[in-house]
């Protein structure tokens, strides 16, 4: 019976994102696999191979991608009437894999494009990581590779013969722009940048371009992707007071320093953003506060470029949208364009030899509905400028390089430029900022922990889960605020009932089967259920970054170098609340003396009539409440996604490692403590300390584990993790 | 912590009686552990290895072979990680790292540009360093955390990984940082095969070798009861960090391997926890604690995620978080587990761990 009620509540879980996520699309619309065209005309075919990502972190893009190729695969056969060699015409095919985003995997279906699907030839995948790993592959098995879509500067020093890159490459991402700015008088430049293979990039050519225009760098910082925090890069930045901060990674990153550098009163005279400016999604959601962000683009509908095949830029997005029924992002025109110089090259030799064509790709030289093309000796497009766009009264509008231009760069913005020089203010002129800064991630921290510390403390479960309910608590709210204009601070109560019932419903199915079993499998099955949650959570929202919008934004202006961020300082001010309110609960009432009863001694709480199995379904449930209720409460902070759960589930088990098991006053010591040195390392570590930052946490854990195994604070049970 | 107090609903130690299902899975049991039964799984297993060494010969394309030399790394990295996780006792959630490390160094020894040694090793010494420098960094950081118990290893070993990732990422002189490091594509996947197959035959026959060694039983008795193992004169301390420094050399091994192939290492490929997860899912899948399990869980999951999951898209990681649970719960000693009882139920590891001295660890003898 108990077995029934298991399976039956598991499989209900794993059906919950099928039912909600119907409604998505179900595969995307494009699921035509060879174009409808009268077969009788073709001589033969052509087959092109491509792995692109359809699930995992690139499905956006890869779906972009597909739709790319499949643009020109429609309009080749049809419009077209298929690729001329010599006399005869043939019909295009490609063959499409999902890589799941994953290397290993990109890697074995493009070996099995070239072996099982004998592929002529191979287009790229998405993303810089798996284009370097599948290009290796093409190049050991003499298969040319065109791709518009894996721009890092590193694939092409290896000499490789088959790899032909369409779109502008990493490292001249910012030229246009930055040479249009140094024009307008920018002499100072700030620079932070993703550590990941391609923002690495962007950034090292920005270093370049900026020193060979004559603006000086003042500093380089660095973060890890998925940041959620950028207030101590932009505080070292504001008292550098350049004239320019370029930065970037991710779209999420350009939210982060649009908000911050408004919320620190950092005010640059211009911002270039090198990921987001250029998605229309970012105007949508900052509003006014992203007006005058400048942002490279590969390509847009409005550019000036025009050829022979598919017309002007213009002609080319309506025919894209009559098919796929939105607009065109620059992916996927990347990825027409790499087909179609792909095409070009093919007509050119007259054959599908692999020699042939390379050497017809090496030779060509076309005008473009995407811009010229033609390749440079690595096999880079270096015809095609970079595209600089400005937001402009909420508008993206193109503003370099001038024939593609059609508005005037704006710059410098605001009354930036009358005070610029320099402040001068040395480290102590930051040491308030950095405590300031450390307070508010310490109350986040508390708020976020608090439920995994008593759970642990009174149940001996680890929950390992407990990040993902924060996600799930950060979506209600997030939802709240999307459909009905909730604001995030008033939907906590609700959050935390409907969490509660939820946890209940945990508790019931999962938990209570768990609890007298060893650590191993309560781990085991709360990780189970973390993977459930985090991929039902994509399945039904996406991977998107959300963010709740609150009334309390902005800051206060304490002095020029001291702001403290008000959504930060009411979040502080509630998680106060709420572990002064679970302290009394704990202290003061009869539930809570059978809590802290059964937290001590179940056997001796069970002997002297203390219900140990309810306690434990209201611990567990209220828990849970408070865990949801915190994730909705930072819902405006940090951003919320499928998977923002991981990390801050070690966060919460550095911290109750380190404070003790179940102790409030611990918890909300050991969160103090953790966000006062990620603080610090942040602000006053040059360039890498944000980095740092992130690894303090784990190196806190690792060495408050070696070095004090029972806990630094007593608790509601001994820590003792010693072994035997 | 103390795990809670006995008298759960788990309570006993001893196997179930047999209901009716059991009945017949015992027959099967003994007559599996009969001279006939050893003998015909020694047949096919035989005839699976015969098949394998063919298996490039009868002209399977590069693209299978690619696939094979796939799994035979999952294989040797879950084999690597019941080592510690099922034959000590000693869970690891970490255990990518060494991959990650022996890839890493790998890389670095043999990338010509993009770092600052610019060496360009050959690739046997490369990888064979690989592994020296992930088995000597598990020993040392072995003989740290292993004095954890029970969850506090588990988690100071994942702290331990995502640590590890992120120096890796910071220390861009060496490391090409985010940028990650090529190495020359060089890619004979037949020559791969049949190294990592060599390989991964050699791991089997080791721990099917160690289980019958004092060796072997000193590392249950670890499991069985550390504390009972020590005070009979085993050197529990060296014997768990010595092991464990040879698992974390062996995954090295073939995480240079996989960098060798793969002629491209970042932080976030090299270190990816996936590879961790999916030698815990193997494992448990197969058996905690066998010799076999390892092998035939990892085979069952990649055939399990490649057929069946293929056409489930972003609902098979849903599909393996259900997996997990029912296994975990249902079916605790594995597909090869639940006929050799010599394996370990994941719920009893730390059942068995606060047992008295004495009972189970009795014919264990000091090495």
């Amino acid at each position: 019976m108990r077995r029934a009620g298991l399976l039956f509540g598991v499989v209900l879980l794993a059906w919950l994102p099928l039912l909600a996520g119907c409604s998505d699309g179900g595969g995307g619309a494009a699921e035509e696999r060879s174009a409808p065209a009268g077969s009788g005309q073709f001589a033969g075919t052509i087959r092109l191979g491509a792995a692109l990502s359809e699930t995992g972190k690139y499905s956006v893009e890869g779906k972009d991608s597909r739709q790319g190729y499949d643009t020109w695969l429609r309009w080749v056969n049809t419009e077209y009437g298929g690729i001329r060699v010599g006399d005869e015409r043939y019909r295009a095919e490609i063959v499409y894999y999902d890589d799941e985003s994953d290397a290993d995997t990109a890697g074995n279906l493009t070996q099995r494009l070239i072996d099982d699907d004998r592929v002529d030839f191979l287009l790229g995948p998405y993303s810089s990581g798996l284009t370097t790993g599948t290009s290796a592959i093409a190049e050991a098995n003499n298969v040319l590779m065109v791709e518009g879509n894996g721009t890092s500067d590193t694939m092409f020093e290896r000499g490789f013969q088959n790899l032909f890159l369409v779109a502008t490459i990493a490292s001249d991402y910012t030229r246009s722009g930055i040479e249009a700015l140094a024009a307008r008088g920018a002499r100072t430049a700030v620079i932070a940048h993703e550590d990941t293979s391609f923002a690495t990039a962007v950034a090292g050519g920005a270093a370049r371009h900026l020193e060979a225009n004559g603006i000086e760098v003042l500093a380089v910082e660095t973060y890890p992707k998925d940041i959620q925090d950028v207030s101590a890069i932009m505080t070292k930045f504001r008292d550098l007071n350049p004239d320019l901060f370029v930065g970037g990674g991710h779209y999420n990153d350009a939210v982060l320093f649009v908000n911050s550098a408004k919320e620190l009163g950092f005010e640059p005279g211009g911002m270039l953003i090198t990921v987001g400016p250029s998605n229309p999604k970012l105007v949508e959601e900052l509003g006014r506060d992203v007006d005058g962000v400048l942002g490279p683009t590969q390509w847009e509908p409005s550019m000036a470029y025009r050829g022979p095949y598919f017309g002007s830029a213009a002609d080319y997005a309506g025919y894209y949208e009559s098919l796929w029924g939105e607009p065109p992002v620059y992916q996927a025109a990347s990825a027409t364009a790499a087909a179609l110089a792909l095409h070009l090259a093919i007509e050119a030799a007259g054959s599908t030899g692999t020699d042939a064509v390379r050497a017809a790709l090496r030779e060509l030289s076309a005008d473009t509905f995407y811009g010229p093309i033609s390749f440079d000796e690595r096999g880079v497009n270096t015809s095609k400028p970079m595209g600089m766009i400005q937001v402009l009264d909420g508008d993206i509008v193109v503003v370099a390089p001038d024939d593609a231009a059609m508005a005037q760069l704006e710059y410098p913005l605001g009354d930036g430029g009358a005070e610029r020089g320099g402040s001068g203010s040395s480290g102590l002129g930051q040491l308030p900022q950095a405590l300031v800064n450390g307070i508010a991630l310490g109350g986040m921290y508390a708020v976020l922990v608090l439920g995994f510390s008593v759970i642990w403390g009174v149940m001996g479960v680890i929950n390992f889960a407990h990040g993902e309910f924060v996600m799930v608590g950060a979506y209600l709210a997030w939802l709240a605020n999307d459909l009905w204009g909730v604001d995030p601070f008033l939907s906590v109560p609700a959050v935390f009932l409907v969490m509660m019932a939820f946890g209940y419903g945990v508790q019931r199915v999962l938990v209570d089967r768990v609890i007298d079993r060893p650590h191993l499998v309560s781990l085991l099955v709360m990780f189970g259920l973390a993977i459930i949650l985090q991929n039902a959570m994509k399945l039904i929202f996406s991977a998107d970054f959300r963010r709740a919008d609150t009334a309390l934004d902005g800051s206060w202006r304490v002095t020029d170098s001291l702001t403290v961020p008000v959504t930060k300082f009411w979040i502080l001010i509630v998680a106060l609340g709420v572990l002064g309110g679970l302290s009394v609960l704990l202290s003061r009432t009869r539930l809570g003396k059978g809590i802290r009863a059964a937290a001590q001694n179940r056997e001796a709480a069970r002997i002297v009539g203390i219900d140990v199995s309810k306690v434990y379904v209201i611990v567990f449930a209220l828990c849970i409440g408070i865990t949801g209720a915190a994730g909705a409460l930072v819902s405006p902070v940090l951003a919320v996604q499928p998977f923002q759960g991981p990390p801050l589930t070690l966060k919460a088990f550095a911290i109750t490692a380190m404070a003790g098991l179940g102790s409030i006053r611990g918890a909300l010591g050991g969160a103090m403590v953790l966000g006062l040195v990620e603080a610090g390392l942040a602000v006053y570590v040059e360039g890498v300390g944000t980095n740092l930052a992130v690894v303090a946490s784990f190196v806190i854990l690792v060495a408050a584990l070696v070095l004090r195994p029972q806990g630094l604070f007593g608790g509601l049970r001994p820590v003792d993790a010693t072994a035997a | 912590m103390s795990p809670p107090p006995t008298g759960g609903r788990d309570g006993g130690m001893s196997p179930s009686p047999p209901d009716g299902r059991d009945r017949g899975l015992s027959a099967l049991r003994e007559w599996l552990a009969s001279g006939r039964g050893l003998a015909a799984a020694r047949v096919v297993a035989a005839a699976v290895l015969a098949w394998l060494i063919v298996l490039p010969l009868a002209g399977a394309t590069d693209s299978t072979l690619f696939t094979m030399t796939l799994m035979f790394t999952s294989v040797a990295v879950a084999i690597n990680w019941n080592l510690t996780g099922g034959f000590t006792g000693y869970v690891d959630f970490g255990h990518a790292v060494w991959f990650g490390l022996g890839a890493y160094v790998t890389a670095i020894l043999m990338s010509l540009q993009a770092n600052s040694l610019g060496i360009g090793w050959p690739p046997i010494p490369a990888i064979v360093v690989g592994a020296v420098v992930a088995g000597v960094l598990a020993g040392l950081i072995g003989r740290a955390t292993m004095r954890l118990r029970g969850p506090y290893f588990s988690i100071a070993m994942l702290g331990t990984f995502v640590a590890v990732r992120e120096i890796v990422r910071t220390w861009g002189g060496l490391t090409g940082g985010g940028v990650g490091l090529t190495l020359p594509p060089y890619l004979n996947r037949q020559m791969f095969y049949y190294v990592e197959l060599a390989l991964v035959v050699g791991l089997i026959a080791l721990t099917w070798w160690l289980r019958r060694t004092r060796f072997g039983a000193a590392l249950v008795a670890i499991r069985e009861d550390e504390l009972g193992a020590g005070m009979r004169g085993i050197s529990t301390t060296r014997l768990k960090v010595a092991v464990f420094s040879f698992a974390g050399a062996s995954t090295g091994l073939f995480g240079g391997l996989w960098a060798y192939q793969n002629t491209f290492v970042d932080p976030d490929i090299a270190f990816t926890e996936v590879r961790t997860i999916d030698a815990i899912m193997g494992t448990l899948l197969g058996g905690l604690g066998t010799v076999a399990g390892p092998v035939v869980g990892s085979v069952a999951l990649y055939w399990l995620r490649e057929v069946l999951w293929a056409n489930l898209l972003d609902y098979h990681l849903v599909a393996q978080g259900v997996l997990l649970i029912l296994v975990v719960l249902l079916l605790p000693r594995g597909i090869v587990g639940t006929f050799d009882r010599r394996g370990v139920s994941a719920r009893r590891l730390w059942r068995l761990r606060r047992r008295h001295a004495g009972d189970r660890s009795g014919k264990v003898t000091a090495p």
